[in-house]
């Protein structure tokens, strides 16, 4: 199986195209993350250690006044802009903890107005007020860099490893069609269960191979020169996630981002190897394996309104794979009366269907007419 | 009972064989029984002959009927039926980008070939079939015939028990086609080799037994010798000048003609004598196929 996964793999990257959208890509992040480095200077934002903990009133109070007292107009010194930085951090956290007790009380109002405590209602919005109420006060912290580690998936990242699979993998079985391989291949030993096993661990290594490099390369410059400190920060610091209800660090939420984008990347991969076990020509292969990612892009494109999108949009693979939409907010659904946490039950559905998924593979090649 | 390599076995059944597309029935409780020696499959187009290969070869399944290994239904262990077999499509499938060696290994891989034997077979197969000095060349670089030959290989790889080749010689100039006959008869002493090909001339030394096959059924299956008798007496043969020649041609199942220059030389097939000029001559395989699909042909 080893010998035939690495001839699978050898087959995948023997294509020019993905070394050319592979160089295409790491010289686009590349600018990415000059750009990002050109504007902001992130050593200007880190926080001094004897602040580098959570919000109180005490030092709301003490910093903020020491701090206007030095505000000059004009041209700033680093110093001075390390100051104003600091200041917003600390601005920014007594408003983001101000935030919080007002969504936990106005959970905790409703929860009370509940009468009948067996109702999903009841049950969803205890679950809900338990979570925020285990949120620690959000931290003086600024999120400049780390902003971009942990945003990188949800935008260029998913981007560029969707079409590096697309471009890698779409074609992996419809290929054999074409070339007339498909006779020889099945009528060999190993033809029929294991080249396509040894098709489905090639995709995956291919994908994991990819998510890795985008991940690794976006992630190392960043890390290496932001301060540790904001790998225990809360994940409610960075701006996009401020109502998430999950108790996870930045570190941790980075861990969980990865494996849910690599998880879902991976899900993507075997489904596009299904349509190529599907297609007989190469372009419809592309084509239907390009729309499974980009249709709910564009129906997101076109149905946004305030943060609510549509069921369809909730369920697609491209949520899972950006893997941010599935933490930002308190999310769940009702399954026989109780509350279900979004990632977990979509996350599950997936799992669920990716034996289907599997066994569709194995019919289709195997029982596709050869020519 | 377990299909295994090495062990020696000698019957190939084919019982009662349908295979149904959506308009069309391919294969028609199609029965035949084999043994070690090489088989012709002649028929027109159409008649069945690449899908009871494909169905030999598990390529696809059939709708009705079974095959039999010394009496074991195969499907009870396709993947070991699969490891004895060889087999040669007729559109054959590369991979263009692939040298010749890369190509075979992963072809023998494929196939389960112990990697620390597949190498010695691949050089070795090279050597039989002219191909070393090709090895490491592209394989889009190479001619339909280069290309034949190593579709040959490919299904010599696991050093199969059975072969079953869907017209082997299509792309072979006739130098390449005699060593493909010399081949085949050297290998056939412990094999089950079924051909299937339009040109009788190539099976018709070799051939153990002739299975004629028209839509999707099978007319005859016999030794070259044998099959002959139905047109034994039947084969006449003449020199005319062209103008009978048209009208001999509408009576007629002309089976050759042949321009002389100056006169043609025609075969007739005829219960009867068709003219004095005309004289009883030896019945071969052309004539046989014209007897049976000529009418169909035109």
């Amino acid at each position: 199986m080893l010998v035939l996964t690495k001839c699978e793999l050898g087959k995948i990257f023997q294509k020019k195209i993905i070394y050319m959208a592979l160089f295409l890509f790491l010289i686009l992040s590349s600018i990415n993350i000059y750009n990002s480095f050109q504007i902001y200077d992130y050593d200007l934002y880190s926080i001094p250690k004897d602040l580098q903990k959570p919000i109180t009133e005490n030092i709301f109070e003490n910093k903020i006044k020491n701090i206007n007292e030095g505000y000059i107009y004009g041209e700033l010194t680093d110093s001075e802009k390390k100051s104003v930085n600091l200041y917003t951090a600390i601005s920014d956290a007594k408003n983001n903890y101000d935030s919080l007790i007002i969504e936990k009380n106005s959970i905790l109002e409703q929860l009370n107005t509940i009468t009948n405590k067996s109702t999903f209602n009841y049950r969803n919005t205890k679950l809900q007020y338990e979570m925020f109420n285990k949120i620690p006060r959000p931290y003086i912290f600024n999120e400049q860099g780390w902003y971009e580690v942990v945003n990188y998936i949800n935008q260029n990242g998913m981007l560029y490893v969707c079409i590096l699979i697309i471009l890698g993998i779409s074609t992996a079985i419809t290929s054999e069609y074409s070339t007339y391989m498909d006779s020889i291949i099945k009528s060999s030993k190993k033809g029929k269960k294991q080249f396509i096993t040894a098709k489905i661990y090639a995709s995956i290594i291919y994908t994991v191979i990819i998510s890795l490099i985008f991940s690794a390369f976006n992630s190392i410059p960043y890390l290496m020169s932001l301060d540790n400190y904001g790998y225990n920060v809360p994940i409610q610091n960075i701006y996009d996630f401020i109502h998430s209800p999950y108790l996870l660090t930045i570190g941790q939420y980075l861990v969980v981002q990865f494996l849910v984008h690599l998880a879902g990347a991976i899900i993507f991969s075997l489904i596009v190897l299904l349509v190529s076990a599907l297609c007989r020509s190469m372009l419809t292969s592309i084509f239907l394996s390009s729309s499974i990612w980009a249709l709910p892009l564009v129906i997101e494109q076109y149905t946004y309104v305030e943060d609510k999108t549509p069921g369809i949009i909730d369920f697609s693979l491209t949520n899972i794979i950006k893997a941010a939409p599935l933490f930002r907010t308190y999310k769940t659904y009702n399954i026989l009366g109780y509350p279900v946490l979004y990632p977990y039950l979509v996350i599950g559905i997936y799992i669920i269907l990716v034996p289907v998924i599997l066994y569709l593979v194995y019919y289709f090649f195997k029982n596709k007419h050869v020519q | 009972m377990k299909i295994q390599r090495g062990v020696y076995f000698l019957e190939l059944k084919i019982e009662g064989i349908t295979k149904n597309y959506k308009n069309n029935t391919a294969l028609d409780n199609f029965y035949c029984q084999l043994n070690s020696g090489i088989y012709g499959l002649v028929g027109p187009n159409g008649a069945g002959k690449t899908t009871l290969l494909r169905i030999l070869a598990t390529i696809i399944k059939p709708t009705k009927g079974r095959i039999l290994i010394d009496g074991e239904d195969i499907t009870l262990n396709e993947e070991d039926y699969r490891s004895i077999i060889g087999y040669l499509p007729q559109k054959l499938g590369f991979y263009r980008d692939y040298t010749v060696t890369r190509f075979l290994t992963y072809i023998s891989n494929l196939k389960g070939v112990d990697k620390n034997l597949s190498k010695d077979k691949i050089n070795n197969l090279l050597r039989l079939l002219n191909l070393s000095e090709y090895k490491d060349k592209k394989i889009k670089t190479l001619s339909e015939g280069i290309k034949q030959r190593i579709g040959i290989a490919q299904a010599l790889l696991n050093n199969p028990r059975i072969l079953i080749f869907d017209e082997p010689t299509l792309n072979l100039d006739p130098k390449e086609r005699i060593n493909f006959k010399n081949l085949i008869s050297r290998l056939s002493s412990d094999k089950i080799i079924i051909i299937s090909t339009h040109i009788i001339s190539d099976i018709e030394c070799l051939s153990k037994e002739i299975i004629l096959i028209k839509k999707g059924e099978k007319i005859i299956q016999d030794t070259p010798m044998e099959i002959l008798k139905p047109i034994e007496n039947k084969v006449w043969e003449a020199t005319i000048d062209e103008k009978s020649l048209l009208e001999l041609q509408n009576n007629y199942l002309v089976t050759d003609i042949k321009n002389n220059g100056t006169d043609i030389r025609i075969r007739i097939i005829s219960d009867t004598k068709p003219d004095v000029d005309f004289y009883l001559t030896n019945p071969v395989l052309d004539d046989l196929y014209m007897y049976y699909f000529g009418k169909e042909n035109d």
